[in-house]
């Protein structure tokens, strides 16, 4: 898993994750230090699992199945040592390790390309909303004869990724609502699609933004943007969820 | 009718042939051009070939400007003497040649045949006389004039027939005049005086046995003594070109020479298909139709019968024409993205069939059928793909063409390009610029953001929340 952090951009962002689990349990830590353990024989059942996983893993299924291996053998680990009252205290942590699992091939590899042609599709609508002339074919984009081509890189599945996994993070320490985790969750991958594709639009339309440090200094501009974003959305679900129970 | 009367006037002539007559002797006179009795007076720039001489008279009045070349001026001297005795015997020996056949009048618009012709009285030419020798270059003409000989203003004396002016003699009765810019051949003879107005040419002699000779601007030429049984030179004849090529006109002459003038030329034999002859001047012409070698033989005849021949052979070929180039034209110059595009590269000449072949790029998206041009797909890309087309047909012969297609935006994607290739056209022209990727930032820089920001917006509410609470 180290390794796709460090070799996939993607994911690379995973590598934090074990650095905010353990921050997030030890912020949790009065809700947990105090649990009485009681070890569960369902630990040792997900632990079989887990190693059934992990075999067929290495046998064909790959880096994916593994690190769900890993996820369950610590959750099958927690079952068996404190039983399952520490492992609904600490569940919220768990999800959060899905976030650092690598890249499920299948899913990637369909996703990919709508997203490519929607983030071109998106960017050519706004270029031609503001005025410029703008080709598109497929994933490329010309405009005034600068051509840009969405490539997999930037369909906006690290912005997707990202967002989510920040989203989250967002929402766990800024509200106590469960749900808001999931609503903001779910609100992370249009604000992350439409971000990626004023990325691509920005590039597309000033040439020097489309390689080198200013175009990643683009990319983290807009990474901000897409937090402004989530939260204003987050006080708008706020005020909106006020309103109800008013 | 005057050519009427005039053709019935020479067929009696010749009808009445008299015998030949022998040249005059002149003797010594025969080197004088000019020789007068009393004096010779000349006025203006007379050119006088040959010997100029008065005897007994003395005066020689006029040189310069008068000029004499081949000969010089005799007054009273031994040789114009001499001259003056041999003119007496000419004089009389013209003058007593007998049968001759009566002119009078005016011979203007005459031709006469050799011999012996006497006007008993005055004789006039107005217009053209024409001696024909009837191809012996040995014919005399004897004028007997009994009285004076007059030629009009510009009149004039031709031979033809191969006559010769050293062998035409004029005896004048009296005086002789020859008008303004006249020109008479033939020795003159005068009784009494000659006189030759301005611009008088004159090839043969002026002699007067009694009184003088008068010039005014004259060129006068020694036509030299008489010829007698001169035989002419053998008739020969050349044969023409012997190339030609189908399809490409051909003219050449069958030459003859030597023998009496004019010639006949006739073919024994066969001429080449589309060529023919001209049988009077010999000229062979036409077009070739057909190739091969034709040999044929050429023959002339000339005034005298006198025949000669040659065989000829003419190689016709068929001329090497270079191949036809085929010519091509561009197919459809304009396309749009996105818009099925079907247009051909043309070829018309050269021998069909055809290979086409493309130099440099299509614009993305078309591809060409080698065999039938066609160019055919959907472009992909904005801009302008120049190429050069080549054909290659089976002779194999090639030619090529530079094209341009301009392919136009796609429609639906971005307003009308604007004039001068606008926004759409990549640089480098259709299409073949690599476009370049956009990738995002890593995320794991990303996240760092979001951490930052995340802190930063929650130092922010607590700082908040801790001013409300002060």
């Amino acid at each position: 898993m180290f390794n796709q952090w460090v070799q996939d951009q993607d994911m690379a962002h995973g590598i934090l994750v074990p650095l905010v689990i353990p921050w997030i349990v030890w912020k949790e830590r009065s809700r947990w230090m105090n649990l009485p353990a009681s070890p569960s024989a369902w630990g040792f059942a997900i632990l079989a699992v887990a190693a059934c996983v992990h075999f067929v893993s290495n046998a064909a299924a790959g880096l994916f199945a593994g690190s769900v291996a890993f996820v369950l053998s610590v959750a099958g680990v927690v079952l068996c040592l404190g039983g399952s009252a520490f492992l609904r205290t600490w569940s919220f942590p768990f999800l959060l390790m899905l976030f650092s699992l690598p890249k499920l091939a299948v899913v990637y590899n369909q996703a990919t390309l709508p997203l490519q042609i929607l983030a071109s599709r998106l960017a050519a609508g706004m270029l031609l909303a503001g005025g410029a002339v703008v080709t598109r074919e497929g994933n490329i984009l010309d405009v005034g004869g600068h051509r840009i081509a969405v490539v997999e890189a930037c369909s906006g599945v690290r912005y997707l990724l990202s967002l989510g996994f920040m989203a989250v993070v967002f929402a766990y320490l800024s509200d106590a609502k469960p749900w808001m985790r999931v609503a903001l969750l779910a609100a992370a991958v249009p604000v992350a699609i439409l971000a990626n594709a004023i990325r691509v639009a920005v590039s597309a339309s000033i040439p020097v933004l489309d390689s080198g440090t200013l175009h990643d200094f683009l990319g983290g501009l807009v990474f901000v943007l897409c937090l402004v974003m989530l939260v204003v959305v987050h006080r708008l679900f706020n005020t909106a969820y006020a309103r109800y129970h008013d | 009718m005057k050519n009427l009367c005039s053709f019935l006037l020479y067929i009696t002539l010749c009808a009445g042939l008299q015998a030949a007559q022998l040249p005059v002797t002149l003797g010594s006179a025969s080197t004088f051009t000019i020789l007068a009795a009393s004096t010779v007076t000349n006025t203006g720039p007379s050119v006088i070939n040959g010997e100029v001489g008065v005897s007994p008279g003395t005066a020689l009045v006029g040189f310069p400007p008068g000029s004499v070349t081949g000969g010089s001026l005799h007054a009273a001297d031994g040789p114009a003497s001499a001259a003056q005795g041999s003119l007496t015997s000419a004089y009389n020996d013209a003058a007593g040649r007998v049968v001759p056949a009566v002119v009078a009048g005016d011979l203007g618009g005459l031709t006469l045949a050799p011999g012996l012709y006497k006007s008993t009285s005055s004789l006039g030419i107005t217009g053209v006389l024409r001696l024909d020798g009837q191809g012996d270059s040995n014919s005399v003409f004897i004028f007997q004039v009994a009285s004076a000989l007059t030629t009009a203003s510009g009149s004039q004396v031709m031979l033809q027939g191969g006559a010769r002016a050293a062998n035409i003699f004029w005896q004048v009765g009296s005086s002789a005049t020859l008008g303004t810019n006249s020109l008479f051949n033939g020795t003159i003879m005068a009784q009494a005086s000659v006189s030759l107005l301005t611009g008088a040419a004159l090839n043969g002699r002026a002699l007067a046995r009694t009184a003088a000779v008068t010039l005014d601007s004259n060129t006068i030429v020694n036509p030299g003594p008489p010829t007698v049984g001169i035989p002419p030179a053998p008739l020969t004849i050349t044969c023409p070109l012997s190339s030609a090529q189908t399809g490409i006109a051909y003219n050449s002459v069958i030459t003859a020479t030597g023998g009496v003038p004019p010639y006949a030329f006739l073919i024994t034999g066969l001429l080449p298909p589309g060529l023919s002859l001209s049988p009077i001047t010999g000229t062979l012409s036409g077009t070739p139709t057909a190739a091969g070698t034709f040999t044929f033989v050429a023959n002339v005849l000339d005034n005298t019968a006198t025949s000669a021949s040659s065989t000829c052979s003419i190689a016709i070929s068929t001329p090497v024409i270079p191949p036809a180039t085929p010519s091509l034209t561009c197919p459809a110059n304009t396309a749009q993205a996105g818009v099925a595009y079907n247009s051909s590269i043309a070829a018309t000449g050269g021998r069909p069939p055809y290979s086409f072949s493309i130099t440099g790029s299509l614009p993305q998206g078309l591809s060409l059928n080698a065999s039938t041009g066609a160019i055919a797909g959907s472009p992909t890309v904005a801009g302008s793909s120049i190429f050069t087309a080549n054909v290659l047909d089976s002779t194999p012969v090639s030619s090529s063409i530079a094209c341009t297609i301009t392919t136009s935006a796609a429609e639906s994607t971005g307003p009308p390009t604007p004039p001068g290739g606008g926004g759409t056209t990549p640089p480098g022209g259709g299409g073949t610029t690599p476009p370049s990727p956009v990738p995002a930032p890593s995320s794991l820089p990303l996240v760092l953001i979001g951490f930052a920001c995340l802190a930063l917006y929650h130092s922010r509410e607590r700082a908040r929340q801790f001013f409300k609470r002060s």
